[in-house]
């Protein structure tokens, strides 16, 4: 091996024409070039509102405008925390998206396991139907959805319905997206593990609990994650479902500093910089397991 | 007691009878060998008998107990996958003690239960990898493992060696028979590979589209097949069929072809004149094993002349094909002796060699 390879690489250095290292160079340039603008304008809006986080607002409108600011301001940030209820918001979200993402788990891994391995009645057309739910935008049952979650409210002791966790996390727990990718992950385990647990006397829930489970791990985190970060996101459904300010959550609470006359954009951009840092960290802490389902498919036997 | 027994075993999947009305009776200890090609319904037995498939009609008796609606784990039949089915994600160890541990049987019996069943098949020193980490040859003992530590009344084997390779294939049938001699228990093993069953089993049934063709001992099987199915299925390469007609001539019976005048001694060659009357003057096969012809003068009895095709030396054999007519003949002789393509020979046999098969593939010695 060695001794194929040695004399090409001497021959690449010595006898490289000019005009080949050149196109490379330039080849290599380009592609740096097109990721850069990629990164630019994936990256820019965060950048963009590093700056006016640490400014006041009158140094915020200054001309020429001025990228980093010459004295490095917290008051945006001592406001929100003093003068606002950030760190409710902030309690809130998390309560709401960690919620969502642990209840659709159970759901979808569930329901997703008795699409791809139970024979029931009916299975079919159930399936479909959870399927075409994919075509319904949010907005479209927003109001209807409203409207049970209030009706609820007088049902359930005020455990769901308008300003109420349960009213904020039920509607936003089913959704058809993870139980389709749950049963198409738990379709890729061999029938032949659930035979060999059958025949090992283990019952429906055993198999479930100590051979779906634990194989299907990968597409567990990469759902989390995936609905973790939605619902860290949402915006929508908070907001018409919460009046109240002690339940909102951060998106609605930031978008009611905006005034109608007067917008501390400082303010803003301080709580918008604060509200990514915990996705940011769920997501680089698991990384490695969403790096790692994305290529499982292609490694296994 | 651990005899099984099939009695009119009947398995549908809509209008189709993957399994149509098998009886067979396994006694205690035996090592039956399901032969067929795929698809002849041998792996939807074993997956009847392991309860992984529900009976469609007829009766399924483990011991002294019919079974059809019984659990699977409840028929204490262990199954030892094509593929193994080891679970991937859990060690050699908590794969063997799976099945204990869903028994719910106490820790330290486990541990003893799953030493002994890896002592047994020397993958002692594998207990703590993952299946991933193993070579076919160890994933199949490993599979083994874990079928033998609840002790079952019977093995369901289903083409376990299928996926390894030749050589290591060979040395794992030998363990797999050591094996059962040790434990002497009743075991039912798939295959669609014929050297396989010809060497393992105690019995072999061959199965075609769902109906068994023949139950007998290998040595039954190879020399007295039912049918041409089992003839051409049996031995490597298969017997050689000769499509002709059974002509009675005076008093003697004669199969023939338009090169062919193959003379058959009915006292030297044992069939019944019954059975040849009723093929008389009709389209038969005649069937002789490659190893059962020999290269002859002309002036031999019965010789069939015919030119050389091909010469095929596979070490220990020589196949030589002779074409007779627009026929092939495949004869097995020893590497000595100096065959070239194109010569002109002929070929016999002994008449107690000879078989006869009727239009509907039935042998006219049975």
């Amino acid at each position: 091996m060695d001794g194929m390879t040695q004399p090409q690489d001497v021959a690449l250095n010595d006898r490289e024409p000019k005009w080949q290292i050149a196109r490379r160079s330039f080849q290599a340039g380009s592609a740096y070039s097109v990721l850069a603008l990629f990164v630019f304008v994936a990256v820019g809006p965060i950048i963009y509102i590093i700056s006016p986080a640490f400014r006041d607002s009158k140094s915020l409108f200054s001309y020429p405008p001025q990228w980093i600011p010459d004295r490095w301001f917290t008051g945006n940030f001592t406001f929100l925390f003093s003068e606002t209820h950030y760190l409710r918001w902030a309690v809130n979200t998390l309560i709401f998206a960690t919620a969502v993402t642990l209840i659709s788990l159970v759901i979808d891994t569930l329901a997703g396991y008795a699409f791809a391995r139970m024979t029931f009645p009916g299975k079919r057309v159930l399936f479909s139907l959870i399927l075409a739910t994919l075509m319904i935008p949010m907005a479209a049952i927003l109001a209807p959805t409203y409207l049970l979650v209030r009706f609820l409210d007088g049902w359930t002791f005020g455990l769901i319905g308008t300003d109420t966790y349960g009213g904020l996390i039920l509607p936003m727990t089913v959704s058809p997206l993870g139980v389709f990718m749950m049963r198409q992950f738990i379709e890729t385990i061999p029938v032949g593990l659930y035979e060999a647990a059958r025949m090992d006397g283990a019952s429906e829930w055993r198999i479930f609990r100590k051979i779906v489970l634990p194989l299907i791990k990968p597409a567990l985190v990469v759902l989390g994650i995936f609905v973790f970060m939605m619902q860290w996101s949402n915006f929508l459904w908070p907001l018409v479902v919460t009046s109240r300010d002690e339940f909102r959550v951060l998106n609605v609470g930031v978008s009611t500093l905006q005034g109608q006359f007067v917008t501390n954009w400082g303010v803003i951009a301080a709580a918008t910089l604060l509200t990514l840092i915990p996705v940011t960290i769920v997501f680089l802490f698991f990384q490695r397991w969403f790096v790692q389902a994305s290529i499982a498919g292609a490694l296994k036997e | 007691m651990s005899e099984i027994e099939l009695r009119q075993l009947t398995k549908k999947f809509g209008n189709y009878a993957a399994v149509n009305n098998v009886s067979m009776k396994i006694p205690e200890g035996e090592f039956l060998v399901l032969l067929g090609p795929s698809g002849c319904g041998k792996s939807t037995i074993l997956r009847l008998i392991a309860g992984l498939e529900e009976v469609s009609s007829g009766e399924i008796k483990i011991g002294d107990r019919i079974v059809n609606f019984v659990d699977p784990v409840k028929r204490n039949v262990a199954m030892v996958f094509q593929n193994y089915a080891l679970y991937p994600h859990m060690s050699v160890f908590k794969n063997i003690a799976f099945p204990l541990e869903t028994a719910k049987l106490p820790k330290s019996e486990v541990e003893v239960a799953v030493r002994d069943a890896a002592r047994m098949l020397e993958i002692e020193s594998l207990l703590d990898r993952l299946p991933a980490q193993l070579s076919g040859g160890q994933r199949q003992r490993v599979a083994l493992a874990r079928a033998i530590v609840r002790h079952p009344v019977a093995f369901l084997m289903d083409e376990p060696l299928s996926n390894l390779d030749a050589q290591l294939r060979q040395q794992t049938r030998l363990e797999l028979m050591s094996l059962h001699q040790r434990l002497g228990i009743t075991t039912l093993y798939v295959t669609h590979d014929q050297v396989e069953a010809l060497t393992m089993g105690d019995r072999i049934a061959v199965m075609r589209e769902g109906i068994m063709q023949q139950l007998g001992s290998p040595s039954d099987l190879y020399r007295f097949p039912v049918n041409t199915f089992v003839a051409s299925f049996m031995g490597s390469p298969p017997m050689n069929l000769l499509n002709g007609t059974l002509q009675k001539i005076s008093n003697d019976w004669e199969f023939s072809t338009e090169q062919i005048h193959f003379g058959i001694d009915r006292n030297k060659s044992g069939f019944v004149s019954s059975n040849l009357e009723a093929h008389a003057s009709r389209a038969v096969q005649l069937g002789v094993r490659p190893e059962d012809f020999f290269f002859v003068g002309s002036e031999f009895d019965n010789a069939i002349s015919g030119v050389i095709k091909f010469v095929e030396l596979t070490g220990a054999d020589q196949f030589i094909s002779v074409e007779v007519g627009s026929q092939i003949i495949v004869v097995r002789t020893t590497p000595s002796e100096e065959m070239s393509v194109g010569r002109r020979v002929a070929i016999g046999t002994n008449p107690a060699d000879v078989h006869l098969f009727g239009e509907d593939g039935m042998n006219l010695r049975i």
